[in-house]
């Protein structure tokens, strides 16, 4: 059954030390523990995967209240972690058979440990190492040889293994079987020699290998990548967002004397609970990068010629200034990218409609250009997405679409298998390869690759006979009646659509034709997932060439009046050229000064031949980012940026959940954050006070676009908030 | 009182595994009368039985039966425990090699009561040959419509299945046998108040009735002749019923099965089996290695009986009876307990992972000569911190023996710490039961062997 919006708990009535509480029936004792501060010390329990009990650390004495009154001890103490409370439970957990106990288990947890903490990563953040210290023995008893076993095994590029120092909680085994799904470890052989490992030693393949690391109650796990780089207590821990796509984890970013050496996953159940994906973990390493920006620098001849800041603002002012003096309207046009943060996407486009006059700025890179508000948000009331993560687990049916998803959205991921595995929702998917979608799911559609709109139109077809006929070329039919069934018979389905859909040809009508069908279905909703980390922002921003921020035409005048009066002067009605008339209008001359922000269309463009013969035909080309990309070369002025770890901020997830980042580290060099490069600009050019940093501009948004009207930095606090 | 041949009744007739044997002896005539009874009325007569397991709990079956929820729609199985790991146990051996009829009737009648489709027989990995004999009797009653759709008319429906296992004492566990049963590791999974029992939510998530392969064995008995019938035997005892198969070996002269009524005087089995070999008797271990000893003294008056030899210090259990004469070192005999213990802890709990490993290297140390004398109260307390600590009575089986030994014949660990060699060193009947020199025993410290040179050479 798919896991209902809302229950009322059933409270039951239970006594802990002494003290009566009141629990939702079922709860674990473990958890409940801790609404009276009661700490239980714990190895192999985790909030996110089933208790297993196998560590028995947990071990408290429980009892029953009698109808008299009078308590029935349980002679043999229990396991916290797998104990549901019930009605009349009376648990102890500080008794002195407790205590005995506990010191037992860490006696023997400890006499195969090699206590090599002092070269061990986790020393100074180890469970085992806290809980020997509030729990455990002062000495130990045990005379005999300790065993020997491979150290520091690498299992794969990222985790290394060190067999000695594992206490066989099995966390990691079951992170792999229950989370990840993809079973790549196991325990071998058993009783004292038993090893958790990859079957017959192969290499540790998985997208969220990472997460054992972070799970691992000692140093058996370690990172690759960190290994002796830094002592916990020697490295800065700041909060943050990550960059790599629209999922918004929330993570940690552990810098040492200025250098992010580890990523560690951020609690946020309504997110990414406490998981991150390997990419965001091992691969987030770009602020380091060897071809980092760290100095403004405009093209003499074939030469980089290194220029202050003043300098660089004078060249691009002048030239902007002469586009506007000797072009038409379309003389200028800006692309943004899709990793800025929503208060330099906000500057961007604030500088560019009200400083410049133009509308010719967007941020979109894929082959789906048109107006969502016309196409979407008018007849589905919401422009991207109408879910959030949690609306998985409760659906009853799940169809994803053109999306792998485990590459392009790793979290959604996670949570579509958990939801298909705890709260058994069905899943169908359509793509053209394999993808480890398909393994749990109900149907699978695989169509010839460029099939999605014939996919589609076979779909409405089957849910509607008035539907024109589709083409023969549609995968399997049985299937598709199948899926098509399957569709009408749930109510509440959810659509994700991904990048496929983005990227077809005919994109527009594609999207159109999904829209239908979820308007068709009894309750439909979709999804479309955006493929960077504030790729919603960018669109909530009004990034676009059309829309204002907040989704408001540009030639709405009564939405244009109230930004005109907050930035007291007139803005363009007329709309913009979106990203691939930029790049048409830059062949044919008639965009004279094309300034990217952050964006890299040589590599990201679905055409990148399109946008590299622009950027050559182009006079002058302004390239705002924080590394030489492959765009970066085509540049007449480079303006050096920050990333994101480095500057202060918010993005807007997928599901419309706006979230704060933090500055983690220095930027190098002359670097500066984005929404600065606008900021400084805006006063150069508007002779205005210009905001002086990211808190006020987000006042700014929030007075001016009525969704982000409670998102101030204050409302969001750190585990951010979503969007209606 | 004596030895009472219902199960083993199969001794005195040739044959009795083949078909015609068995029908000719009253085979299958308990099936066709339960058919024709209502199935609570077959629970019921489990009930009047007394009937309790014989695996080791010696949980009352029919609160089992009962359990299985009689109307819903999931399906049930039936699970037959006959994976018999036990050191010093072997009645299940015979059984099945002698009498598999007697057991798949048992398995049909049961998989009626509860309303399940499937069952399987889980035979432990060692058992190749019973595993032959009751895939040749499944094959035969197969054949003669005893198995299969619509049973001899009434419209019910079962299949059976061998299940054999690879070795592992851990899987005759209930949970840990499901576990393996489904191809997961063989682990025990949590049980009763963590999680829902087996007749419940067992294999796969359905009701399944998990019963000890002798008790399965007594069903048909149980059905033909009446529950009352059964309840008479061992009528003197608390609350012991029927007969019990014990597996005399040891020091006695005729080592072997001997089915007895409950009540029988323990010495009784011991004379039955030739009695004591060698010299006088030291101290019978009634019920499988993983119970208590009861020293010579307390044997004479011990009964046969669940709560008779509770109040002895010891158990039933599976019913393995291991006899020590008074030649047996005691120290060489809690190593080699111990060490089978290690040797098959399934690793997933930390009390019995680590504590069996410790204690079998304390005894070996002591063996070696190198005892200290804290060592005999380090053991009691490794005991006591195993003992209900872990996560199933795998950790238990392995405290209790060795707690027994050491409470009941300290002087001897403590003449061989002192002195380095065993009470009985200079004895040639005791010598005869030492390890040979220079033998190499397992030793769990040792990982390479089984490693090897895989990740010698690995390194970051």
């Amino acid at each position: 059954m798919p896991k209902p919006k809302h229950v009322e708990p059933k409270l039951v009535n239970i006594e802990i030390n002494g003290i009566p509480l009141q629990v939702p029936e079922g709860e674990l004792l473990i958890e409940a523990a801790k609404r009276i501060g009661a700490d239980i010390p714990i190895f192999c329990y985790h909030k996110y995967m089933k208790p297993v009990g196998m560590c028995r650390m947990c071990l408290v004495e429980i009892g029953t209240k009698q109808p008299d009154g009078s308590v029935r001890k349980m002679p043999k103490p229990q396991t916290a972690c797998t104990l549901p409370c019930t009605e009349g439970l009376v648990a102890w957990t500080e008794s002195e058979q407790i205590i005995k106990d506990r010191r037992a288990i860490l006696e023997f947890l400890l006499i195969n440990h090699p206590l090599d903490c002092p070269i061990c990563d986790r020393g100074g953040e180890c469970p085992l190492q806290n809980n020997t210290q509030f729990y455990g023995p002062p000495v130990s008893r045990y005379i005999e040889i300790k065993r020997h076993l491979p150290k520091a095994f690498p299992l794969s590029k990222y985790v290394a293994l060190d067999l000695e120092r594992c206490i066989h909680c099995g966390r990691c085994v079951r992170f792999t079987e229950e989370i990840s799904g993809d079973a790549q470890l196991a325990f071998l052989f058993r009783g004292a020699q038993m090893q958790p490992h990859t079957f017959q030693l192969t290499e540790f393949t998985s997208r969220f290998s990472g997460n054992v690391i972070e799970i691992c109650p000692v140093g058996a796990l370690t990172s690759r990548t960190y290994r002796f780089r830094a002592r916990p207590w020697d490295i800065v821990t700041q909060k943050s967002i990550c960059s790599m796509c629209s999922n918004g984890c929330n993570l940690y970013l552990d810098s040492r004397s200025g250098q992010i050496v580890r990523i560690n996953a951020r609690e946020n159940p309504a997110v990414n609970e406490t998981w991150t994906c390997d990419k965001g973990k091992f691969e987030q390493t770009y602020m380091h990068a060897p071809n980092r920006l760290t100095q403004p620098m405009r093209r003499r001849g074939g030469d980089w010629e290194p220029i202050s800041w003043a300098d660089a603002y004078d060249l691009l002012l002048a030239r902007i200034n002469e586009a506007r003096k000797t072009g038409d309207r379309q003389a200028i046009a800006a692309i943004a990218g899709q990793r800025l943060s929503n208060e330099s996407l906000y500057l961007f486009q604030k500088l560019f409609r009200a400083a410049f006059q133009t509308n010719n700025i967007d941020h979109r890179l894929t082959r789906y250009q048109g107006n969502l508000q016309a196409d979407v948000a008018a007849r589905l009331g919401y422009p991207t997405s109408g879910i959030e993560y949690g609306d998985l687990e409760s659906a009853p049916l799940v169809f994803v679409f053109g999306s792998d998803l485990i590459e392009e959205q790793p979290m959604i991921y996670l949570r579509l298998r958990k939801a298909w595995r705890h709260y058994g929702v069905k899943v169908l998917v359509a793509y053209p390869l394999s993808t480890p979608v398909e393994e749990f799911a109900e149907v699978s559609l695989r169509y010839p690759v460029g099939g999605e709109l014939d996919l589609v139109k076979a779909l409405l077809q089957r849910l509607s006979d008035s539907f024109p006929a589709s083409p023969s070329q549609s995968p399997n039919p049985v299937s598709i009646d199948a899926a098509a069934s399957l569709l009408a018979q749930s109510p509440g389905v959810i659509i994700l659509v991904g990048e496929k859909a983005w990227n077809h040809p005919e994109a527009q009508s594609l999207l159109l034709a999904l829209v239908e069908l979820a308007q068709r279905l009894p309750d439909g909703k979709l999804a479309l997932l955006l493929p960077e980390a504030n790729s919603q922002g960018a669109l909530d921003m009004g990034v676009l060439p059309d829309l204002l921020p907040g989704y408001a035409s540009v030639d709405d005048a009564t939405a244009r009046a109230r930004f005109e009066a907050a930035y007291s002067v007139p803005l363009p009605a007329q709309p913009g050229l979106n990203t691939d008339a930029i790049f048409h209008a830059c062949l044919t001359g008639e965009v004279q000064v094309l300034y990217l922000a952050g964006v890299n269309p040589v590599e990201r463009h679905y055409d990148p031949a399109l946008a590299e013969r622009a950027l050559s035909a182009c006079d002058f080309v302004v390239v705002q980012d924080a590394l030489m990309t492959e765009t970066a070369h085509y540049a007449d002025l480079l303006l050096p940026a920050c990333t994101f770890a480095e500057s202060e901020g918010t993005f807007t997830n997928w599901e419309r959940r706006v979230q704060r980042f933090w500055k983690a580290i220095e930027p190098p060099g002359d670097a500066k954050p984005d929404w600065l490069i606008f900021a400084e600009l805006w006063l150069r050019t508007m002779r205005q006070t210009p905001p002086f940093n990211p808190r006020e501009i987000m006042c700014e948004i929030s007075e001016l676009v009525p969704s982000y009207a409670d998102c101030t930095y204050e409302m969001l606090g750190d585990q951010g908030r979503r969007w209606e | 009182m004596g030895e009472v041949r219902l199960l083993l009744k199969c001794r005195e007739i040739p044959h009795y595994d083949e078909l015609e044997v068995y029908e000719a002896h009253g085979g299958y005539q308990a099936l066709r009368k339960a058919l024709q009874m209502d199935r609570q009325a077959v629970i019921d007569e489990v009930k009047k039985s007394g009937l309790r397991g014989r695996g080791g709990a010696g949980f009352p079956a029919w609160i089992k039966w009962n359990g299985i929820p009689k109307d819903d729609d999931k399906p049930h199985y039936v699970l037959c425990n006959s994976d018999e790991g036990e050191p010093g146990t072997f009645k299940d051996f015979e059984l099945m090699s002698r009498a598999p009829h007697q057991l798949i009737e048992g398995m049909i009648i049961a998989g009626y009561a509860v309303r399940a489709r499937t069952s399987y027989i889980y035979i432990r990995g060692e058992y190749v040959e019973c595993a032959r004999q009751v895939r040749k009797a499944l094959d035969q009653a197969y054949r003669a419509g005893y198995l299969g759709t619509n049973i001899l008319g009434s419209g019910f429906d079962h299949d059976i299945y061998i299940h054999m296992g690879a070795g592992s004492y851990e899987c005759g566990e209930e949970s840990a046998m499901m576990s393996s049963l489904m191809g997961e590791r063989g682990m025990p999974r949590l049980k009763f108040p963590h999680a829902p029992l087996p007749v419940i939510a067992g294999v796969w998530d359905c009701p399944t009735l998990i019963n000890n392969c002798e008790t399965l064995s007594c069903v048909p008995h149980i059905i033909l002749n009446g529950g009352e019938w059964y309840a008479q035997y061992g009528a003197g005892t608390k609350n012991s019923r029927g007969t019990k198969i014990f597996s005399v070996s040891g020091h006695v002269n005729r080592p072997g099965n001997y089915e007895v009524e409950f009540g029988t005087p323990l010495m009784d089995l011991i004379e039955m089996a030739g009695g004591v070999k060698g010299g006088k008797l030291k101290g019978i271990i009634p019920g499988g290695s993983s119970m208590p000893i009861l020293p010579a003294d307390k044997c004479e008056d011990a009964i046969i009986g669940y709560e008779e030899l509770m109040e002895k210090g010891s158990m039933v259990g599976s019913g393995g009876c291991i006899v020590l004469n008074e030649h047996t070192c005691i120290v060489h005999f809690a190593w080699r307990t111990a060490e089978f213990y290690a040797h098959e802890s399934c690793g997933k709990c930390t009390p019995c992972r680590e504590g069996t490993r410790w204690m079998v290297q304390i005894l070996e140390r002591i063996l070696q000569g190198k005892g200290r004398m804290e060592d005999i109260d380090l053991l009691l307390e490794i005991c006591d911190h195993i003992d209900g600590r872990s996560f199933c009575a795998l950790g238990d089986a392995a405290a209790w023996p060795i707690r027994a030994f050491i409470k009941n014949y300290r002087e001897e660990f403590e003449h061989f710490v002192k002195h380095g060699r065993s009470m009985y060193a200079d004895n040639p009947e005791s010598q005869k039961m030492f390890p040979p020199k220079g033998y190499q025993r397992y030793n769990p410290m040792r990982y390479e062997y089984t490693y090897g040179s895989v990740l010698a050479d690995a390194s970051v």
